[in-house]
């Protein structure tokens, strides 16, 4: 599968697309199911989901936790489940908890919206980040920024320790 | 301005509006010269995005090619299931 293509179609949200070799009810459960999203969904290198709790149901919440392996630092999301259509789309709110990192990124929630379509097979999954406004996007483009520039560190760390 | 209006098959003020946009972003500069107003673009600023996009699509890809392994593993229960 192609690599996942992330674009800015607004000023406000941030689009990323990927397309999966599974029909859409794996797909599906893989992000319904606490214990089958835990396993994926871990970010950065070095980093597991200790907290993933999720009641994906209108009205329903849920608790994302991210922990390091190297330093224990903690940050989550955490949110509201505003819609639900089994097998086609989900929206909720998104609130980020800055745990032990000393970033920002706003402090309205922003909303996401995931829709998944099978075609032959292959599922093609969506997820459009939509920020409260401009200024909470270029605070999480301006702790992407740090955050993958520590991350690169700690790759470039890592490979110099090969040599 | 008038130079690009001639490349795209879009009036002037649709051009405009998308040239505002661009500059409030820092993604061009504008000078005035006489009646003209030269664009150019800002090169750094268009990089610190493409940069952030690819780290934005980098932690994603990361998350994907997991999820790509662990469908892997559903499919392969779910044929096993079916053989049962």
């Amino acid at each position: 599968m192609k690599p996942a293509e992330a674009s800015l179609p607004s000023e406000t949200e941030v689009l990323v697309k990927r397309s999966f070799d599974a029909p859409v009810k794996l797909v599906w459960r893989a992000y319904m199911e606490p214990d089958l999203m835990r396993r994926w969904c871990t970010g950065m290198p070095g980093w597991t989901m200790p907290i993933c709790e999720m009641d994906m149901r209108v009205g329903g919440k849920y608790r994302w936790r991210w922990r390091s392996d190297e330093d224990g630092q903690e940050f989550g999301f955490t949110g509201d489940v505003l819609e639900v259509t089994p097998h086609a789309k989900i929206v909720h709110t998104q609130i980020f908890d800055a745990g032990d990192l000393s970033v920002s990124m706003g402090n309205e929630p922003s909303i996401i919206t995931v829709t998944f379509q099978e075609t032959n097979g292959i599922t093609n999954v969506t997820t459009t980040i939509r920020y409260a406004s401009k200024a909470d996007r270029d605070a999480a483009f301006a702790t992407g920024m740090t955050d993958g520039m520590e991350m690169s560190y700690k790759l470039l760390d890592g490979l110099l320790g090969e040599v | 301005m008038s130079e690009l209006v001639g490349h795209f098959s879009l009036t002037q003020p649709t051009i405009s509006s998308h040239l505002k946009v661009l500059e409030s972003a820092g993604l061009i500069s504008r000078r005035k010269v006489a009646q003209l107003r030269p664009c150019m673009l800002v090169p750094e600023r268009l990089k610190e995005v493409t940069d952030w996009l690819e780290q934005v699509q980098e932690i994603w890809e990361g998350n994907y090619k997991r999820l790509d392994a662990l469908l892997t593993e559903l499919k392969q229960a779910e044929k096993q299931e079916r053989k049962k």
